[in-house]
């Protein structure tokens, strides 16, 4: 054996035991023993046991943090990645919308038509043109009658002061498909709380005429006062409105509610 | 984040990788720093500039091992650089040793041993300290050393069997004395 043959050997060997040493394998496994390299494995194993190692502690909080910062960094990604799709995704509409409207004349017309048909139709819609009436008495069956005028009362305090003007405003709106003439204004009475009438408000000689959905309004002031001219006790008071013949089919005016009118004592 | 939290594949990837690889990093820095806080300190810059870069680390470019490696002889260059204390290895203190509950007389002279020892490889050249350490810490085989050293498989066989060599000749003179 030549010296540089003994040479190459000597760490070949040496490196062949240490890494049998690293894997967990005793030295020497399957080869013959060497006697020119225990010393040097000697020393390594000592080498080996006096390797540094890392606490549990150490290694446990080190990785979760570590962890919590990769979660972090994702997290952050992830909400910074939404603005750029609603970008892409707006630009995806209004490059669509162009390319429509850069699209064969026939087609632009089209488009064009049916935008307008939409946002006259959204406009009627929030007119309440197309809406459904809420009012509960427009189609109902009062009496023996058909409603044909449905009239309401806006304006009403909660309360008056004994002598205080009460003003009711007072709207009759034509519910039915046909014009009505009818003589106006309507006979309107104040009745107290024991249904008796304190005080009625004759209907005027007047004519007026009513398309169809038209609405008239009409104000009518009451001084809280009786038939006989004497200002009426405290307590609450019924407007109402009298049956009133409008065609010849009985049709009547209603109101939709029946006002009630508070009068507080007299201090 | 907690054990059975759930991870997203990456996280998973990187933990696997974590549980593989932070202890060698950690031998390998230990090898070179003699304090257990300065030790964690630096493991904990390597794997946090690890993550950092994790998303651009491409398999096909290098192995994990490497690439860790890498970034960790960076960081100790860095260190060192920077540190005022330089190399210099003190005598009185020492990273944790794994032992199963010595004697305190046995521990004081564990501790000894590995000052010695530290002593003694902070007196080879440079390039034979990286090969004991790639060795011994990460554990890489001898080509991998090669590679990441730039050097024959067959150079470093050899550095590395006259490293040892010297090492020992030489701690068991400094011990002697």
């Amino acid at each position: 054996m030549s010296p540089g043959t003994n040479e190459n050997r000597l760490p070949q060997d040496f490196t062949r035991k240490l890494d049998e040493l690293l894997a967990g394998q005793p030295s020497g496994s399957g080869k013959p023993p060497d006697t020119e390299t225990p010393a040097e494995l000697e020393f390594a194993q000592k080498m080996l046991v006096y390797r540094a190692h890392p606490s549990s502690s150490f290694r446990d909080n080190l990785k979760q943090r570590l962890l919590a910062k990769m979660a972090e960094q994702e997290a952050s990604r992830s909400s910074s990645e939404v603005p750029t799709l609603t970008h892409n995704h707006s630009q995806s509409f209004w490059s669509r919308l162009r390319r429509l409207f850069s699209s064969p004349p026939v087609w632009s017309m089209a488009a064009a038509t049916a935008a307008v048909v939409i946002i006259a139709a959204v406009v009627v819609w929030r007119t309440g043109f197309f809406s459904v009436d809420e009012r509960p008495l427009l189609t109902a069956q009062n009496g023996s009658g058909t409603v044909s005028i449905a009239a309401r009362v806006d304006g009403l305090q909660r309360a008056y002061a004994a002598g205080e003007m009460v003003t009711l405003r007072f709207s009759f709106q034509n519910v039915t498909a046909d014009t009505l003439t009818i003589s106006f204004p309507f006979d309107i009475g104040i009745e107290n709380a024991g249904a008796e009438t304190v005080r009625v408000f004759n209907p005027g000689q007047g004519m007026i005429t009513l398309l169809p959905g038209e609405v008239k309004a009409w104000v009518l002031d009451w001084d809280q006062r009786d038939a006989a001219g004497q200002l009426v006790p405290a307590g609450d008071y019924n407007v109402v409105m009298y049956r009133f013949t409008a065609t010849e089919d009985s049709s009547i005016a209603a109101l939709e509610q029946t006002p009630v009118i508070t009068i507080l004592p007299a201090p | 984040m907690r054990a059975g939290d759930h991870l997203s594949a990456q996280q998973a990837l990187f933990a696997g990788l974590y549980d593989e690889f932070m202890p060698k990093v950690y031998r390998y820095l230990g090898y070179q720093v003699n304090d257990v806080q300065l030790t964690e300190d630096l493991t904990s810059v390597v794997f946090e500039k690890a993550l950092v870069s994790f998303e651009k680390y491409s398999r096909d470019k290098a192995a994990f091992s490497t690439w860790i490696f890498t970034i960790a002889r960076n960081t100790l260059i860095d260190h060192f650089r920077t540190s005022k204390a330089g190399r210099q290895v003190p005598l009185d203190e020492a990273t944790a040793v794994a032992s199963p509950e010595p004697s305190p007389q046995e521990q004081a002279e564990q501790m000894a041993e590995q000052a010695c020892l530290r002593q003694c490889l902070s007196r080879l050249p440079q390039d034979d300290q990286e090969i004991v350490r790639l060795k011994f810490a990460a554990e890489f085989n001898n080509r991998q050393i090669a590679k990441m050293l730039g050097l024959s498989e067959s150079n470093v066989g050899v550095r590395l069997f006259r490293a040892v060599k010297k090492l020992r000749e030489d701690f068991y003179v400094s011990w002697n004395q």
